[in-house]
């Protein structure tokens, strides 16, 4: 994957996840571990290699195909959560569903999606009214809502303090648990020895992968 | 859920939105403004050249008759000929009739009045009133067309014979067989200015009966209203229903008319332009400036899925709803606008036209949705992977 003629931010990587793992990816910042995750999650498109998830080639898509397919299959978190400001913590679950289903949004869905992490109480309070773990939260519901196999979190507790961080990272363990695929970026070893695997990414090449 | 959103981001950004709303009210203000006196305008500008008389002069075709004798050619001599006035209501029957404001018959015949040779126009009076508004009369009109009594005459003719409101003469018609006379008196004074100065003015039935022309009539004066009707049109659908007549359109007096619309309407048009796209400039920076702060939004929502054409038809939601917004208060404002310029400009005040407002408003959207085009199109290139990144 290259930015620039001088810039390569991956190199000959080659990896192979498996339905149900929670692989983490570490790393020194700029190691390329944020562009991986795009390049899974179909955000970008490396400039050399192929990308198959769930048996479709997503790197032979065109960019239409691309959105629908990364709509229908991963949940994004992020490490700065990225919530619509201005829309309630249901309203921002919703809009997920909305990119998925259109008309079709179910609104009970939306509700028990902000239950299961926690947040009914605060379904209705708009992301400046709410804590950090509150907002991650509400970006893990705004992930799960519409059901996908694959979880992409980069950096979900970097923005977190560890008391909040420790719940959002025990929410993962439980979706986990329940059978969802997660693939996690983080500089945190103890947060990288949760999952099963852990891959060191420097300078663009997988220089570690190692099971837990 | 994309009403709420749009909504929401509206109330949110309430101050951007409200901006972008003034840009296009000034647009829309202006173009209603502009539209709406321009129709006043016209119209009034159109009654006012009608004033001056007119525009159509129905004559009856004549044919020349060649004379000589021998081989000597001595020219060719005029058979004069009538109208029948029964053919007149004909007019009213041409495609364009609702376009037809009036018509007046005339008929000119040369008679003696106290020793004098003058001119008697037997007229309808009731439509000349119609048609020839700037006829000045001092004393009264002739209402009855079958009046017999009374005449009209011109003021060079009351200079001349010293005859006065009141005052009763005779009117002597010679023909080459016989004399008729007929008493009348005058009831009225007429001042135009022009030919009409020297005539006298009696009933068209009382000049028939005088020249023994019963049902025949020189002329016909129609007054045509021209705004968006060829005039010349109207007068060929004229010789069409009355064939042996010949249809003049006056038309240096409609080419000058029609000139001055025209300018009118081109400055409008120019100046209508450059409020229009002031708006747009104005709503392409607010809707620009609207994308730029949303980047991250955008690219969040692209990220979680959201297609283009989602992406797209929340800022042309958008757009759409500072369209008709500021068209609606754009018209209103129009309103005021336009009584300004009628007033301060024209002089006359401006009624207000509902047949505009849609007209502004589909203009202003179409120059909102296309100011938007740029911002939007800025919008759905956002790349989500460099927007989350940070860059």
């Amino acid at each position: 994957m290259d930015y620039s003629p001088n810039t390569r931010a991956l190199d000959g990587v080659t990896l192979d996840v498996k339905k149900g793992e929670w692989a983490t990816i570490m790393g020194p910042s700029g190691g390329g571990k944020t562009t991986l995750l795009n390049i899974i999650g179909c955000l970008e498109k490396p400039t050399k290699g192929r990308v198959v998830v769930e048996d479709t080639e997503v790197t032979r898509l065109r960019e239409k195909e691309l959105t629908r397919f990364r709509r229908e299959n991963f949940g994004f978190i992020f490490q700065q959560f990225h919530l619509v400001s201005y829309l309630t913590a249901l309203e921002n679950v919703m809009l997920s569903q909305y990119f998925l289903y259109g008309r079709k949004f179910d609104y009970d869905d939306a509700q028990a999606a902000l239950e299961r992490v926690g947040l009914s109480h605060r379904m209705d309070h708009i992301p400046s009214h709410m804590s950090g773990g509150e907002q991650q939260r509400v970006s893990i519901a705004r992930a799960l809502v519409c059901e996908p196999q694959i979880l992409l979190a980069d950096e979900p507790t970097g923005n977190l303090d560890q008391k909040t961080g420790s719940v959002i990272l025990e929410l993962l363990k439980s979706l986990h648990s329940e059978g969802h695929t997660i693939m996690l970026v983080t500089h945190d070893l103890s947060i990288g020895k949760m999952g099963e695997r852990i891959i060191q990414l420097v300078d663009g090449k997988i220089t570690e992968d190692s099971s837990n | 859920m994309l009403l709420r959103v749009l909504g929401k981001s509206l109330i949110r950004r309430k101050s951007r939105i409200a901006i972008a709303i003034v840009a296009v009210i000034m647009g829309a203000s202006i173009t209603g403004a502009l539209v709406t006196t321009s129709l006043n305008i016209k119209e009034k500008v159109g009654l006012e050249f009608r004033q001056y008389g007119a525009n159509i002069l129905l004559v009856p075709r004549s044919e020349s008759i060649p004379v000589s004798i021998g081989d000597v050619d001595y020219g060719s001599v005029t058979e004069q000929r009538y109208l029948e006035e029964s053919d007149l209501p004909k007019i009213k029957e041409i495609s364009w009739a609702k376009n037809v404001l009036g018509y007046a018959p005339y008929l000119y015949s040369v008679v003696t009045v106290e020793n004098q040779k003058t001119v008697l126009s037997g007229v309808w009076f009731d439509e000349i009133k119609r048609i020839s508004p700037w006829w000045d009369v001092r004393g009264s009109w002739i209402d009855d067309r079958n009046d017999t009594n009374s005449a009209i005459i011109g003021i060079g003719v009351s200079e001349i014979l010293g005859v006065g409101i009141g005052d009763a003469f005779s009117v002597s018609y010679n023909d080459t067989q016989n004399v008729s006379t007929h008493d009348v008196n005058v009831v009225g004074i007429v001042s135009t200015g022009s030919s009409e100065d020297n005539q006298v003015f009696v009933t068209l039935h009382l000049a028939q009966s005088l020249t023994n022309l019963l049902g025949k009539v020189s002329t016909v004066q129609v007054s045509a209203l021209c705004i968006g009707c060829p005039v010349e049109v109207i007068a060929q659908e004229i010789e069409e229903k009355i064939p042996y007549a010949q249809a003049k359109s006056v038309k240096q007096m409609v080419r000058a008319e029609m000139e001055i619309l025209g300018k009118i309407e081109e400055l409008m048009l120019l100046v209508a332009a450059v409020a229009l796209l002031a708006s747009a400039l104005g709503v392409m920076t607010t809707m620009t400036t609207s994308v730029v702060e949303r980047t991250k939004e955008i690219g969040m929502m692209k990220a979680i899925g959201a297609e283009n054409k989602k992406i797209a038809s929340l800022f042309l939601l958008e757009a759409l709803v500072i369209g008709l917004i500021g068209g609606l208060f754009g018209y209103v404002v129009g309103l005021g606008v336009a009584q300004f310029i009628g007033m301060s400009v024209f002089g006359s005040s401006v009624s207000p036209r509902i047949s505009v407002l849609p007209l502004v408003l589909g203009i202003s959207i179409a120059v909102v949705v296309l100011a938007s085009a740029f911002p939007v199109r800025r919008a759905i290139s956002i790349e989500p992977a460099k927007v989350l990144r940070g860059e």
